[in-house]
């Protein structure tokens, strides 16, 4: 089970909640911010080896002051960007073995800057901030309340996941198929009576799920200088990997 | 509405289920204001089917009147307001990512301001003890604490009847405990489903007893009890 | 299957934004449209079991499981348009959150996985759902969703440069051709245990039948043979898109069939030996899977 990830998640998550500028700036631009860098990362061309040391070592470093402004410790902020060597080793190999090892080094290279940008993004914005920004930017507001909803119910689903294998193990029941298909079943007849009793709590509390934010979101001059400074970054980036 | 007026007033409430089994046949029950009266009796005997019925969530046959008003469809917003339940799991009520706005989801439908809102939340919490929690999503707050969240959610929109469905059932002793304090602090008028025969003593004098959708006592809890052998 | 960033060419997953972005608002506003305010905490918590659901391990044997996708599952019980939006926000949140997947290459993913998995799972379903073929529609419909998903990766990768060989082609093939069985099988069996809590919970909206089991089959026809036609060895066109992104090396592609199976003997064009070759092995799985979901049945209720 992925629970390792979810837990880890929970330092991102702790972090989110720091009030540095960083922090503080609406979380539209921050997004926005990090579309630009991925965007940049994406389209960098490498000529050679060189360009792609210099893209590389140009993102980590915006990345590294970025997470140390926020007063974040940087190296486990770059260090998480682990999480994609599972796909992304698989076609590096695939690359090396066909004699390109310079496609497989831009394939890490830059599938690990761009899910360390993404961690970045997570741990300066409280999840429930960003999803109020991406709703204010345009996502339909139903997409917005599931996805909430989702995140909000995924750790009791979890929870309860938990504690039917415990209750299997105990009984000395193995690891087979048919029980995880069991298993999946009670939790999706659990959820669904979950789903109801929820329903009947919000009637009980007066009406829909609203899913409005103490703090409103509001736009500032600080936003705009993250925007540019963003954007610069983004094309030195995006440039770094011509020059020699 | 006078002093003398009933809080809750239900006559001759009847329920069936959509497969036909008879859930409630005829309920009489009359709660006065500032009364705290605990509900007994088995699983299935109808007890939470009768109080899903004060609010309107379910619709059944008979007469119900809270706080001096018919519950019909123009009234359910207006009781809904003047009840609060605290259903058995916290995790099913507790629905917004933070506990601050959960807690301040009450007032915001009530129509107060965001400040206001807020104002009341933070007092809310205070009032339960979870204040330093205000922040956190309810996944990393224990089951007690999530249980107080969720009270305090109930008490920012300033109901006048509490409805508790089973509370102490993810509680430990020192939670309970702290529970019957704050509990017996509150002003409002209150209706308990509790299996902890004990836990509701410390709390209501007057018991009444279900069985198989019926009403079939009406007094003081130690009496009940000791009738039903309910302990 | 999620795509990290980095690996999509700039038209690819701009594209493939400019395909999913429409699609997921559409079918937004259809579920806006179809349900009543009630089924928010439903299509919520049902996404949080899917979920949850997907990080279980299912065990095959020697130390490998497999996962389900759960998109089937979803469409069965909410309605296509709900599970669009639903997949939609799991797949949302385990890029930010997880990052699984990119958020670049998140329109692509979502694509694959939420937009055409779903309605790849969905339709199969419909086709026989209430009829006594129901079984064989489930494990169908988790066929196809993960087919479907995975082809359009395959495709979605190849046109980006990225290179498959000859043996890389047939693992990943295969890979492939295993988790859609899975899902199948599993999507099969979560429902069949469903049906054991609560009877009669996965009811066929009004109207399943035919039609939509020939549109189906079309939409296979075409599928397989759009596989085929993007891994295709026809040099030039995969050479041409591969000058126009100008992001893959001037390598020519070069797909060995890995099996007889896949190359039939007849006198006419490449491309449409692969494409007849491909809808003869969509008919034979077609009759695999109706034995095996014989085989199903029995066993369960044995």
């Amino acid at each position: 089970m992925r629970d390792s990830r979810l837990s880890g998640y929970r330092s991102v998550e702790d972090w989110s909640r720091g009030c540095t500028w960083l922090h503080r700036r609406d979380p539209r631009i921050k997004l926005l911010s990090t579309l630009l860098l991925l965007a940049a990362i994406a389209v960098a061309p490498a000529r050679g080896y060189t360009g792609l040391a210099l893209i590389s070592a140009v993102g980590l470093s915006i990345l590294f002051l970025a997470a140390a402004a926020a007063g974040l410790p940087p190296l486990s902020i770059l260090l998480r960007g682990w999480v994609v060597l599972p796909f992304t080793g698989v076609f590096a190999l695939l690359a090396w073995l066909e004699g390109n090892p310079q496609r497989a080094a831009t394939l890490l290279a830059k599938s690990w800057l761009s899910a360390a940008a993404v961690v970045l993004l997570m741990a300066t914005t409280p999840l429930e901030r960003l999803l109020a920004g991406m709703q204010a930017l345009g996502i339909p507001p139903l997409l917005g309340a599931v996805a909430q909803f989702v995140w909000r119910y995924l750790h009791v689903a979890l929870d309860q996941l938990h504690r039917m294998q415990v209750a299997r193990l105990a009984r000395g029941g193995e690891r087979r198929f048919a029980f995880a298909a069991a298993t999946v079943a009670v939790l999706f007849a659990s959820s669904s009576a979950r789903a109801e009793r929820v329903h009947r709590a919000l009637l009980a509390r007066g009406g829909e799920a609203r899913f409005l934010l103490l703090d409103p979101l509001r736009l500032k001059l600080a936003d705009a200088w993250l925007l540019a400074a963003s954007l610069a970054s983004a094309l030195v980036l995006a440039a770094s990997g011509g020059w020699p | 509405m006078s002093h003398h007026q009933p809080i809750i007033e239900v006559r001759g409430l009847r329920f069936r289920y959509e497969d036909g089994t008879e859930a409630l046949k005829g309920v009489d029950f009359t709660v006065h204001r500032g009364e705290r009266v605990a509900l007994l009796g088995a699983n299935g005997s109808g007890k939470t089917t009768f109080l899903l019925h004060l609010n309107g969530i379910l619709r059944g046959e008979g007469h119900i009147e809270i706080c001096g008003t018919e519950l019909g469809d123009s009234t359910l917003k207006w009781i809904r307001r003047k009840t609060g339940f605290l259903f058995q799991d916290p995790d099913d009520q507790l629905f917004l990512p933070t506990v601050l706005e959960d807690v301040a989801f009450g007032p915001i439908e009530q129509g107060c301001t965001t400040a206001e809102a807020t104002r009341k939340a933070r007092a809310a919490l205070e009032h339960v003890g979870v204040s330093a929690e205000a922040a956190r999503p309810p996944y990393r707050l224990s089951a007690g604490q999530r249980q107080r969240v969720a009270l305090a959610g109930i008490l920012a929109a300033e109901p006048e009847i509490l409805v508790l469905d089973e509370p102490t059932t993810h509680l430990d002793p020192p939670s309970r405990n702290a529970l019957v304090t704050l509990l017996d602090g509150l002003p409002q008028s209150l209706l308990l489903v509790s299996h902890d025969v004990a836990f509701a003593a410390r709390l209501a004098r007057r018991a009444v007893f279900f069985d198989q959708g019926r009403i079939v006592a009406d007094g003081p809890i130690d009496e009940i009890v000791r009738r039903f052998h309910w302990s | 299957m999620h795509i990290p960033d980095g690996f999509l060419s700039a038209p690819a997953w701009g594209g493939l934004w400019a395909v999913s972005a429409p699609s997921v608002v559409a079918a937004t506003r259809r579920a806006q449209r179809d349900l009543d305010e009630s089924k928010v905490p439903m299509m919520g918590v049902l996404g949080a079991f899917v979920f949850a659901a997907q990080m279980v391990n299912f065990p095959l044997g020697a130390g490998t499981s497999g996962h389900l996708l759960g998109a089937t599952l979803l469409a069965a019980a909410l309605g296509p348009a709900p599970a669009i939006v639903v997949m939609t926000a799991i797949l949302s949140l385990q890029a930010l959150i997880f990052q699984d997947g990119g958020l670049l290459a998140l329109g692509a993913n979502l694509f694959n996985m939420a937009v055409a998995g779903t309605l790849a799972g969905y339709w199969p379903w419909r086709a026989f759902a209430g009829g006594r073929f129901a079984r064989f529609g489930l494990f169908a419909g988790g066929f196809c969703s993960v087919a479907v998903c995975a082809l359009l990766c395959l495709a979605e990768l190849a046109i980006s440069g990225v290179h498959f060989g000859p043996a890389a082609m047939s693992l990943a093939l295969g890979v492939f051709l295993v988790n859609a069985v899975l899902e199948g099988l599993i999507t099969v069996a979560v429902a069949a245990s469903l049906e054991a809590i609560r009877p009669g919970w996965l009811k066929a909206p009004a109207g399943a039948g035919r039609p939509v089991l020939w549109l189906l089959l079309g939409l296979a026809a075409v599928l397989a043979s759009a596989g085929f036609f993007v891994a295709s060895t026809h040099p030039d066109g995969l050479e041409h898109l591969a000058r126009v992104t100008g992001l893959a090396s001037q390598e020519r592609l070069f797909f060995k069939a890995p099996l007889a199976d896949y190359e039939i003997a007849l006198p006419v064009s490449v491309w449409i030996r692969k494409a007849v070759a491909g809808l003869s092995g969509l008919l034979l799985t077609a009759a695999a899977c109706i034995a095996l979901a014989r085989w199903i049945g029995r066993w369960r209720s044995a």
